[in-house]
C-alpha cells in the first residue's frame, strides 16, 4: 500500500503529495501502539545483529585478532580469489549447487503430510500421527548418521536385506559411494524434517472456513477436488511464504550431517561449501578467509531470495516485502 | 458390495482418496516409528548387541544400566534444571516479541514497516560473525550471564515472517476495517480479535522456540564459563563427543576405551531422557490446531 | 581422612624440599648462583609488585635466616607473592573427574606455601578452542592458561602472550628451566619460535617414560591361524593366503564360517586407519603428527611418498585384497564404536590396536603383524624414536598477566621438587606412586585406599586425573617419572609385585620393545615453524589431503590403472603437493 502511495505521488502534483504526507502522518498517529509492538523485535534485532555487522570487514581484510577488526589490513577481495583459485573450488560448488537443488524436492512432502493428516476424521489418529511423524526432528545429527550407516550396513544393513528380498545384490556399499551420497542426504533429510515442517501447515489449515467446506459438500466437490480448490487456496499465501524463505536458503547446506557423513570415497560428492568453510575456520583459524567464502554464499542466497520473492509477487501477489 | 444409508455418501472417488491418503500417512508412521523403537529397545540394550548391527526388535539382555549412568551425573540433573529455566525463560520472551512483532508487520497502513522488514530480513544473511557479537555482548557485561541465555536467539526473522504471513491471511481486511468504524482501536482490536483467531500460530511460535531453546548449545559454549550454568545439551554434547573429541590428542589409550564403553552405554538413554519431556510439549499444542473454529463464527 | 593424607603428605614435601634447599642436587643446580642474585632478583619483584615493596625488604633480612626451609631455588622466599590472585583458564582430562583443580592437593600445596590463590575456570572440552579463539581476538584474556593451546594459534596471536625470553625465566622459574633443559635435546630452544620469543611453558605428557612413540599397531589372531592351520605370514602374499583362508573357513570357530571379516578398519580414525598397512612396503604413513603421513625424511631431506611405486604396489595390494573380500566392507565410512564393536565380537583376524588388554581382549592371542611388501624394500613402522611427548604449549601466560613473577613462581614452586612434580602429576604419594628404599616407583597401593572404596567404579586414569593434573602438570622429564620396579613389577603393599602381562601398561610396553627395533632411523627435527608459513601449509593440505586419501580409497575400491595414477601424479602436482614437501625441507629441516 505504501508502495502505490509513493506511485501516485511521483505522479501527481504537490497537492496530492502534500495529502500523502497528511495521511501517513495521520496513520503513525493512529498506529502509535503498532510501533510500540515492534519495538522489542527492533531493539534486538538492531542490538544483536546490527550491533556486531560492522564484523562483515573481516572478509575484506586480513585479521589478525591482536591488530583488531579494524587495525587488521585490507586486501579487497583476496580471499575470494583464493577460494576460486584452490583445486577443489569448482568441485564445491557443483556439489553445494547439486545437493541444494536436489533438496528442494523435500518441499511439497510435509505440505502433503499436513493436508492428509488434515483429511483424517478420527481425532486420535490423527494426534498420533501427527506425534509419530514428528519426533525425528529431536534425533541428534550424531545418532542419524549413527542409523542412516547401520541401515544401510553392506553386511546386514535392513535396507541391503530388502534389496535382496526384491531380487537385488545385498552388498551395496551405499556409505561409500559418492553417487549414492546426494540420495542418502536429501531422503534421509526428509525423513527428519518432514513432520517438523508440516506443523506450519497443519496450524495453517486451522484457518480454513468450515463454511466452504460444507457449502461445496452439498454442491458435490468430492474430497480430491475440496483439497484443491479450497485447503490449498487458503493455505496458499503460508506455502509460498515458505517456499521463499526456503528458495532464500537454498545455498545453506549444514556443516554437521554432511560432515559426519563424509568420507574419503565419497568426499569428492560429500565436500560443500559450509564443511570446507568448517574446515578452514576450525581447523586452520583463517578468520577472514572462512569469512569471506560464508559472505560469497549469503551473497548468492540473498540474490535467490530477491529473485523468488519478485517472481512470488508477481504471480501470487504475497511477498517478503 | 453392501449399501448402507452412510456408505452411500462416501463416494468410491472419496474412498479410493481416503484409501491413498491413508497409505501415505501408513507408511510414513511405519518408516518413522521403527528409527524411534529402535532408540527406546537400544537404550536397554547391551552396547554390544547394537553396534554389531543385528536388526533389533526387541530389548536384548534388558539391562538399566544406561538410565543409571545418566541418572547418577550430576551434569545431567544441572543441565535439567537449567534448560527448564532458560527455555521457558526464552520462550515466554520470544513469543511474545515474536508475535507481537509479527501482528504489527501483517498490518498494510503501517508507514515504514517496510523499510523496516528489509533491515530484518537483511540480518538473516549477513552478521558481523562471531568475534564482533563475542566483543558486544562482552561489553553489555552478558558474558556467563543466564538472562544472555534467555535472551539469545529467542527472536528470529524467519518466525517474525512467518506470524506476519498467517495473520494476513486469517485476519482479514474486513474485520479491521469494520472494527475501525465501530471505534475500537488497536489495543482492543489486538485482545479481541486477532488474540483468539491467532491461537494456532501462537502454539506453534511457543513449540517452534521452545524447541529451538531446549536443543540449544552453541551459545552456552561460547558464552558461559560457569559449569552450573551450563544447559543439559551441553552435557550432552560432551558426553556423547567426548570420545571424538580426544582421539586428535594423544590420549591415554586406556581412558579412551573406558570413555568409549561409557558411551556407548548411554548413548541412548541419553537421547530418551533429553527429549522425552520436549516431546511433551506437543500434545499440549495440538490442543489450539482444531480447525475450522475462527474465522467463521467471527465472520457471522 | 583427606585431610590426614594432605597433612602427611605436606610434611613430607616440606622436608624433602628442605634437604634439595641445602645439599643442591643435579635438577637444581642453580640454587647456589641464585641465591646469590636473590637480592638482585628481589629488587626487580618489587619494582613490578609495588605491594610487595615490604616483602622484598622483610625477604632480604631473612635470606640468611630462613634459607634452610623457604627460600625457593629463585632465591625468594617461598610465600614472597602471598596474598596475590591469580586467574587460570583450564580444561579438564577426558577421565579427570574432579569438578575444579582447587581440590587438588598440588594446588592446595602451593598455595598453602606460597600464598598465591588462583581462580580457576574450567572450560568444556568443546568450547575451549572457539574460547580461546575469541579471548584472544578480544583481548579480555585470563593471567594464563593451563591446556594446550595449538602452535597455530599462538602463531597468528602471537603478541597476546607473554614473551619469557626476557629473562624472567631464569629469574623467577629456574627449576622449570632446569627440567626443560634435560627433557629437550636441544633445551629451552625447542620452545623458541623463530623470532627468538618464547610463548610458552610444557607441561608433561599423557605418554609413558618412553622416548619411543608409535601409534595403534597391526595385530593378527593366533588362535584363528590355528583354526585355519597356517603359519604366521612373513610377506604380504602370504598374508593375503591367510586372510582368504579366514574369509572361506570357520575361524572364529562360532559355527558360522561367512561371519568372519578378516581384516577390520576404519578409515576414518587416524589410529585405525588403513594407512599403516603402507608400512609393509617402506613407508611410513602415520597420522599427521611430527613425522606425519604422506612423506618421509631420507637423508636428512623429507622426500614424498605418495607418488612412489610402493605407494602404488601398496594401492594395488590392497585392491586386491578388496576384490577378494578380505576388508571390512564398511571400513571406509565406519565409526570407531562400530569396530570396536566388530573386534570385541571375535569378527576381525587382523586388526589395529593400541594393544590387546587396552581393546579387553586377550594378549596371549594377538601377535604384532610385521610382513614384508616388496623384494629389496625393508618395511618400517610408522612412529618415531626420541619422540617429543611433551606438550609445549601447555602453559601459557597471556601477555596482560597481571602479576608474571608470581605466577612463575607459583609454577616453579610445583617444579621446584621431584615429589612436588610428581604430585602434580599423579596426586598424593601412596596411591599410584610410592617409596620404597628410597626410590620412587609406580604402585597399585591405591586398590585398597580410601578413595577407591569411596568411588568404586573408578580406574587407574581416574584417579591419576583426577588427583593430579596428569598431561598439565608441570614438566617432569622422563628420567623423574616413576618407573616400574624390576622387571615391569609395581609396588604393592611395600613388595614388588611380577608384572602382570595381561595388565594394560605392561602389555603395551612388550609390544613397544619389539616394534621400537623396526622404526625408521631418521625423524624430523621438533621445532616450532614461522606462524605465517604455517598458515600457508595448511592451506594447502585443506585441499590435498582430501585429494590423496580420495584417490587410496578409489584405488583400494577400484584398483590402479596406467591412466588414473597419471591423472593423480598430475593432480599431486596442481594441488601443491611437492611444495607441500619442500615447506618442511624449507621450515622444519633448516633447524
Amino acid at each position: 500500500m505504501r508502495e502505490k502511495i509513493s506511485a501516485e505521488s511521483g505522479a501527481a502534483a504537490k497537492a496530492a503529495k502534500q495529502k500523502a504526507r497528511e495521511r501517513t502522518r495521520r496513520l503513525i498517529k493512529r498506529n502509535w501502539l503498532l510501533y510500540l509492538f515492534l519495538l522489542p523485535a527492533a531493539l534486538y534485532i538492531f542490538i544483536f545483529h546490527y550491533g556486531p555487522m560492522y564484523g562483515i570487514q573481516i572478509a575484506f581484510r586480513d585479521f589478525k585478532p591482536v591488530k583488531g577488526i579494524w587495525g587488521s589490513p585490507w586486501v579487497g577481495m583476496k580471499w575470494i580469489q583464493t577460494f576460486i583459485d584452490t583445486p577443489r573450488f569448482w568441485t564445491i560448488l557443483k556439489n553445494t549447487i547439486v545437493i541444494s537443488l536436489y533438496s528442494l524436492i523435500s518441499f511439497p512432502f510435509p505440505i502433503l503430510l499436513a493436508l492428509f493428516i488434515n483429511n483424517v476424521q478420527n481425532m486420535r489418529a490423527k494426534k498420533f500421527v501427527q506425534t509419530i511423524t514428528y519426533m525425528p526432528h529431536f534425533i541428534s545429527t550424531v545418532v542419524l548418521v549413527g542409523m542412516i550407516s547401520m541401515f544401510l550396513s553392506p553386511r546386514n544393513g535392513v535396507i541391503n536385506l530388502l534389496v535382496e528380498f526384491f531380487g537385488g545384490s545385498r552388498d551395496t556399499y551405499y556409505m561409500g559411494s559418492a553417487s549414492a551420497f546426494p540420495h542418502i542426504y536429501v531422503w534421509s533429510g526428509i525423513w527428519k524434517g518432514m513432520g517438523w515442517s508440516s506443523i506450519i501447515y497443519v496450524a495453517a489449515l486451522t484457518g480454513v472456513d468450515q463454511e466452504l467446506h460444507d457449502a461445496a459438500q452439498v454442491d458435490g466437490a468430492n474430497k480430491l477436488q475440496r483439497i484443491l480448490h479450497i485447503d490449498i487456496p487458503s493455505i496458499l499465501p503460508t506455502v509460498i511464504i515458505m517456499l521463499i524463505l526456503r528458495l532464500g536458503n537454498i545455498m545453506g547446506v549444514g556443516y554437521e550431517k554432511v560432515y559426519l557423513m563424509q568420507n574419503s570415497l565419497n568426499i569428492t560428492a560429500s565436500e560443500v561449501i559450509s564443511t570446507y568453510v568448517y574446515k578452514m575456520g576450525l581447523q586452520n583459524q583463517r578468520f577472514s578467509y572462512s569469512a569471506a567464502i560464508g559472505l560469497f554464499n549469503n551473497i548468492i542466497n540473498f540474490i535467490i531470495l530477491i529473485i523468488a520473492n519478485k517472481t512470488a509477487d508477481k504471480v501470487s501477489g504475497s511477498s517478503l516485502w | 458390495m453392501a449399501k448402507t444409508g452412510r456408505m452411500i455418501k462416501k463416494s468410491w472417488d472419496n474412498r479410493l482418496f481416503d484409501a491413498l491418503a491413508n497409505t501415505f500417512l501408513i507408511v510414513m508412521v511405519v518408516i518413522t516409528i521403527y528409527p524411534l523403537w529402535f532408540i527406546l529397545v537400544a537404550s536397554v540394550t547391551d552396547y554390544k548387541l547394537i553396534n554389531s548391527g543385528t536388526l533389533l526388535l526387541w530389548p536384548k539382555g534388558f539391562h538399566l544400566l544406561g538410565y543409571q549412568r545418566v541418572f547418577e551425573d550430576w551434569r545431567i540433573w544441572s543441565g535439567y534444571m537449567n534448560t527448564i529455566i532458560y527455555t521457558v525463560g526464552g520462550t515466554l520472551f520470544g513469543a511474545v516479541t515474536t508475535i507481537l512483532a509479527g501482528y504489527a508487520f501483517s498490518r498494510r497502513d503501517l508507514p515504514g514497516s517496510g523499510i523496516l522488514m528489509k533491515l530484518f530480513i537483511f540480518t538473516m544473511y549477513f552478521g558481523g560473525g562471531l568475534i564482533p557479537t563475542y566483543l558486544l555482548i562482552n561489553s553489555l557485561g552478558l558474558v556467563n550471564s543466564r538472562l544472555l541465555m534467555i535472551l539469545q536467539s529467542s527472536v528470529s526473522v524467519h518466525n517474525i515472517i512467518v506470524v506476519r504471513s498467517f495473520m494476513r491471511g486469517n485476519i482479514p481486511d474486513e474485520l479491521l476495517d469494520a472494527a475501525t468504524i465501530d471505534g475500537c482501536g488497536n489495543g482492543t482490536f489486538f485482545i479481541s480479535v486477532v488474540v483468539p483467531l491467532s491461537k494456532a500460530i501462537f502454539a506453534v511460535m511457543v513449540l517452534y522456540i521452545a524447541v529451538s531453546h531446549w536443543n540449544a548449545y552453541f551459545n552456552a559454549l561460547i558464552y558461559l564459563t560457569d559449569r552450573y550454568k551450563y544447559p543439559l545439551q551441553v552435557f550432552l554434547r560432551e558426553i556423547l563427543l567426548q570420545t571424538t573429541a580426544a582421539s586428535d590428542l594423544e590420549e591415554d589409550a586406556e581412558v579412551m576405551m573406558q570413555l568409549q564403553q561409557m558411551t556407548a552405554t548411554i548413548r541412548y538413554s541419553v537421547i530418551v531422557v533429553s527429549t522425552l519431556p520436549i516431546l511433551c510439549v506437543y500434545p499440549f499444542i495440538q490442543k489450539y490446531f482444531v480447525k475450522g473454529v475462527m474465522i467463521g463464527s467471527v465472520k457471522g | 581422612m583427606k585431610k590426614q593424607v594432605l597433612a602427611a603428605t605436606m610434611a613430607m614435601v616440606l622436608a624433602a624440599s628442605a634437604m634439595t634447599g641445602c645439599g643442591g642436587n643435579g635438577a637444581s643446580g642453580t640454587t647456589a648462583a641464585t641465591t646469590a642474585a636473590a637480592t638482585t632478583a628481589a629488587a626487580t619483584a618489587a619494582a613490578t609488585t609495588a605491594a610487595a615493596t615490604t616483602a622484598a625488604a622483610q625477604g632480604e633480612e631473612t635470606t640468611q635466616a630462613a634459607e634452610a626451609d623457604n627460600i625457593m631455588p629463585n632465591g625468594l622466599p617461598v610465600d614472597y607473592f602471598a596474598g596475590t590472585t591469580l586467574n587460570i583458564y583450564t580444561q579438564n582430562g577426558s577421565a579427570d573427574l574432579s569438578t575444579d583443580p582447587s581440590e587438588k592437593l598440588i594446588v592446595q600445596l602451593a598455595e598453602e606455601a606460597t600464598g598465591i590463590h588462583i581462580n580457576w575456570t574450567v572450560l568444556s572440552s568443546q568450547a575451549w578452542t572457539e574460547r580461546v579463539n575469541l579471548m584472544l581476538a578480544s583481548g579480555d584474556m585470563p593471567d594464563a592458561f593451563l591446556q594446550n593451546i595449538s602452535q597455530n594459534t599462538i602463531g597468528t596471536n602471537i603478541d597476546r602472550f607473554y614473551d619469557l625470553s626476557d629473562g624472567s625465566l631464569e629469574t623467577y622459574a629456574p627449576a622449570t628451566l632446569a627440567t626443560i633443559q634435560t627433557a629437550y635435546p636441544n633445551g629451552i630452544e625447542a620452545l623458541r619460535w623463530p623470532d627468538g620469543s618464547i610463548r610458552s611453558l610444557p607441561t608433561s605428557s599423557v605418554a609413558s617414560s618412553s622416548y619411543d612413540w608409535v601409534n595403534w599397531l597391526i595385530m593378527i589372531n593366533k588362535t584363528w591361524l590355528d583354526r585355519v592351520n597356517m603359519d604366521m605370514p612373513t610377506t604380504t602374499d602370504e598374508l593375503y593366503e591367510v586372510l582368504c583362508a579366514f574369509r572361506d573357513q570357520d575361524a572364529n570357530g562360532n559355527g558360522d564360517p561367512s561371519d568372519e571379516i578378516p581384516f577390520g578398519f576404519a578409515d576414518k580414525d587416524s589410529n585405525i586407519n588403513i594407512g599403516h598397512t603402507a608400512n609393509y612396503f617402506g613407508i611410513a604413513n602415520a597420522k599427521d603428527g611430527t613425522n606425519g603421513r604422506f612423506k618421509m625424511v631420507k637423508n636428512g631431506v623429507v622426500t614424498p611418498t605418495a607418488d612412489t611405486d610402493e605407494w602404488r604396489a601398496w594401492l594395488e595390494w590392497l585392491n586386491k585384497l578388496y576384490d577378494a573380500g578380505l576388508l571390512d566392507p564398511e571400513g571406509f565410512s565406519q565409526t570407531k564404536d562400530e569396530y570396536t564393536t566388530k573386534l570385541s565380537s571375535d569378527l576381525y583376524g587382523v586388526a589395529m590396536m593400541f594393544s590387546p588388554v587396552h581393546q579387553g581382549l586377550n594378549p596371549d592371542e594377538w601377535e604384532l603383524l610385521w610382513v614384508k611388501g616388496l623384494d629389496g624394500v625393508e618395511p618400517v613402522h610408522d612412529g618415531t624414536s626420541q619422540y617429543d611427548a611433551t606438550k609445549k604449549f601447555g602453559f601459557t601466560i597471556s601477555a596482560t598477566c597481571s602479576n608474571v613473577p608470581a605466577l612463575l613462581h607459583w609454577w616453579d614452586y610445583m617444579s621446584s621438587t621431584r615429589e612436588l612434580k610428581l604430585i602434580s602429576r599423579m596426586g598424593e604419594m601412596g596411591l599410584v606412586w610410592n617409596e620404597k628404599d628410597g626410590q620412587y616407583y609406580s604402585s597399585e597401593d591405591y586398590i585398597d585406599s580410601q578413595v577407591m572404596k569411596d568411588h568404586p567404579d573408578w580406574t587407574r586414569s581416574n584417579l591419576q586425573q583426577t588427583l593430579g593434573f596428569n598431561d598439565r602438570c608441570v614438566l617432569v622429564s622422563y628420567d623423574d617419572l616413576v618407573p616400574d620396579g624390576p622387571d615391569g613389577s609395581v609396588l604393592y603393599k611395600g613388595e614388588f609385585k611380577p608384572a602382570d602381562p595381561y595388565q594394560s601398561a605392561t602389555c603395551r610396553t612388550i609390544l613397544m620393545n619389539t616394534v621400537s627395533g623396526w622404526l625408521q632411523d631418521e625423524y624430523m627435527p621438533s621445532c616450532i615453524e614461522d606462524p605465517d608459513a604455517v598458515a600457508d601449509r595448511t592451506l594447502i593440505e585443506t585441499d590435498l589431503f582430501p585429494m590423496i586419501t580420495n584417490f587410496a580409497s578409489t584405488s583400494i575400491v577400484n584398483g590402479v590403472t596406467d591412466e588414473s595414477w597419471n591423472t593423480y601424479k598430475q593432480s599431486l602436482e596442481t594441488y601443491g603437493y611437492y611444495d607441500w614437501i619442500e615447506w618442511y625441507n624449507e621450515n622444519t629441516m633448516k633447524n
